[in-house]
């Protein structure tokens, strides 16, 4: 058996775009014939995913982050097998995903994120995590006991027999979570875990992929705009921009690697816009972050600096000349999102 | 044997879930019994409809229709029970992929190990047991108005059921393929268009004969002229398909020409649904 369970190599994914008709649908029947049409008309293409390449070892909690749009879902649903790439090869627990789909889907559970992901209106919460049950082979008695446990798992035992249209966004996100939890498969796939939850619950189910899971053996991919997240639960990272990964490795390594520097952070009273563009023309400075707080009284500054003594002297000295009043300083590490901002910023990418 | 293989043999398991899958459709179909009700009562005050409009204009009608040997609401109900049986294979490709996306299900099934298979399989048992149940109600309503239903004549019907279904099939397979090919999602340009063509042109309401000369050449394209004009002759004189060879020949050359092309366009449309993930409302 492979150490790795998940290989993803040069993979490339492209979308066409297409010509859109609308609004109009005060056209009726004639709509529908013109969007048809329209839609038929190929506007481009979208390149997704642009050469990507990393393998996931067995029992390993892998994140993939990165700014909107930059691929992290269609490398998700290629892995998943619910989109074929266009070139490239990808391979779960032994098995070809593009050669045989249905046979790599048997081996991974795929958790979408703020979106129906198949869940019957019409059907009770038990009945929709049945019918998931079915769709993995377990009888009918397997399928009833699996959806209590999942159920009892998210904390939607009470709704049990409610409608998922009666159920707010983040009881959605549990339901998704219950659905992909159903079923025994060695790599789950989670879009955005913690998307649209409180953060009581969101603690939970971060612990519950980070204990529970890990101590079940299960490989967990998931993808997240969370930083902290990704630090708290994955063993690596990976960062996405435009189709490609640009970092991968543990968020001590992306730290080490991308930010040679400290974070300087400054707590005072008046700090005027003229300050501010004075502190942003300091050379060492490599981003920045401002935040007003009492109407703007008191402002927080949270500097990434790769000279941090001497940003901070600097900064005090100005803001000292613009009559500010210092309440704290302090100089600590940078964080992954500190990392992330210095990797993905567009101004200092 | 694989650890991860599913627990029971590969059929089974796509049928296990085409039955679930059809006790859902049906439990949405009884989410909103009165819109279900109702429904019911449309198939009957349709008929009804259509068998007033029949006795008024039978006089005209008769002499028209007197080689089949039947009077004109016998066979206007014979169209419109020929219309619910090919719509079954019409539509019903078309639905299954429609409703399955436009109500999220896709995503469940191409998820799971199954796939579209017991999404699809289950829309189908669906749309049998619909129709079946429709076509019940209009020959429980025909039989209440007097209209003879013919059973002696059954093996001849069932014959022609048999062969001229299978061009239905076929061209609803096309059609569903439209759903990603064409990016026809909210309706097949293709059932839109043969279903405005059958009314005029297949001897749906009258006999081709009585269309213009011009036109009638785009009658024998249609499938629904030979399976309306055959089902006809077997209800009314139990004519036998195979004997009756001015149908049977276009109807095979028909099945000949659309059934492999469905199968290969319907294969195709979800090759490339899987290339750019047309089905799936996740985004």
């Amino acid at each position: 058996m492979s150490k790795d369970i998940v290989i993803v190599n040069n993979v490339y994914k492209s979308y066409p775009k297409y010509k859109r008709f609308g609004p109009g649908t005060c056209l009726g029947q004639a709509h529908w014939i013109l969007a048809t049409i329209f839609r038929m008309r190929k506007e481009g293409v979208v390149e997704a995913l642009k050469g990507v390449s990393f393998r996931v070892k067995r029992k390993e909690i892998f994140a993939i982050v990165g700014p909107n749009g930059a691929g992290k879902t269609t490398l998700v649903k290629c892995i998943g097998a619910l989109l074929l790439p266009d070139k490239g090869y990808i391979e779960v627990d032994g098995v070809n995903v593009v050669e045989e789909p249905l046979k790599a889907k048997k081996r991974m559970n795929l958790v979408g994120s703020g979106y129906w992901g198949g869940f019957d209106w019409s059907l009770s919460l038990e009945e929709n995590l049945q019918l998931f049950a079915l769709l993995y082979g377990y009888d009918f008695k397997e399928a009833k006991r699996r959806a209590k446990e999942v159920l009892d798992i998210v904390g939607l035992s009470h709704k049990a027999k409610d409608n998922p249209t009666k159920l707010s966004s983040g009881e959605r996100q549990r339901l998704a979570l219950a659905k992909g939890f159903i079923a025994d498969v060695p790599l789950y796939l989670i879009d955005e875990p913690t998307v649209g939850l409180d953060p009581v619950f969101a603690k939970q189910i971060r612990d519950y992929i980070k204990t529970e899971m890990k101590k079940r053996g299960i490989t967990v991919i998931f993808t997240t705009h969370f930083m902290h997240e990704a630090e708290y639960l994955a063993d690596r990272i990976a960062i996405i921009k435009d189709g490609k990964i640009i970092a991968l490795g543990t968020a001590d390594e992306l730290k080490a690697k991308f930010t040679r520097g400290k974070v300087v952070e400054i707590k005072a009273y008046n700090v005027y816009e003229d300050a501010l563009n004075k502190i942003k023309s300091i050379e060492d400075i490599i981003h920045i972050d401002v935040f007003h707080r009492s109407y703007g009284a008191e402002t927080l500054l949270r500097i990434l600096t790769r000279n941090p003594l001497e940003t901070l002297n600097n900064v005090l000295d100005i803001l000292l000349m613009y009559s500010s009043t210092i309440l704290y300083a302090n100089i600590s590490e940078p964080t992954l999102e500190d990392v992330y901002r210095a990797i993905v910023g567009e101004e200092y990418g | 044997m694989d650890k991860y293989e599913l627990k029971r043999g590969g059929f089974r398991i796509v049928l296990l879930v085409a039955l679930e899958t059809l006790k859902t459709r049906l439990l949405k179909a009884m989410f909103f019994p009165i819109i279900f009700t109702l429904s019911l009562i449309d198939i009957v005050i349709g008929t009804l409809a259509y068998y007033l409009m029949a006795i008024f204009v039978e006089g005209g009608m008769n002499r028209y229709i007197s080689a089949y040997g039947i009077t004109y609401p016998e066979y206007l109900l014979v169209a419109i029970i020929g219309d619910i049986l090919a719509g079954l294979f019409l539509y019903s490709f078309y639905e299954a992929i429609g409703m399955g996306y436009w109500g999220c299900e896709t995503d469940l099934y191409i998820t799971s190990p199954v796939g579209l298979k017991g999404m699809i399989m289950g829309s189908l048992l669906t749309s049998l047991v619909w129709n079946t149940l429709a076509v019940f109600t209009l020959l429980s309503f025909a039989a209440i108005l007097g209209i003879p239903l013919h059973l002696e004549n059954l093996p001849q019907v069932l014959e022609v059921l048999a062969i001229g279904l299978l061009p239905f099939l076929g061209l609803g397979l096309i059609s569903a393929s439209t759903f990603t090919l064409m990016n026809a999602k909210q309706g097949s340009p293709i059932t839109w268009a043969i279903n405005i063509a059958q009314r005029i042109l297949s001897g749906y309401y009258f006999p081709v004969q009585l269309l213009p000369g011009f036109i009638r050449p785009l009658s024998y394209i249609l499938p629904h002229t030979y399976f309306y004009e055959a089902l006809r002759l077997a209800v009314s004189k139990g004519i036998w398909l195979h004997s009756y060879y001015h149908l049977l020949h276009p109807l095979l050359i028909q099945i000949a020409i659309l059934l492999p092309l469905g199968v290969v366009l319907f294969k195709y449309s979800l090759i490339k649904a899987e290339k750019t993930g047309d089905l799936s409302r996740w985004t």
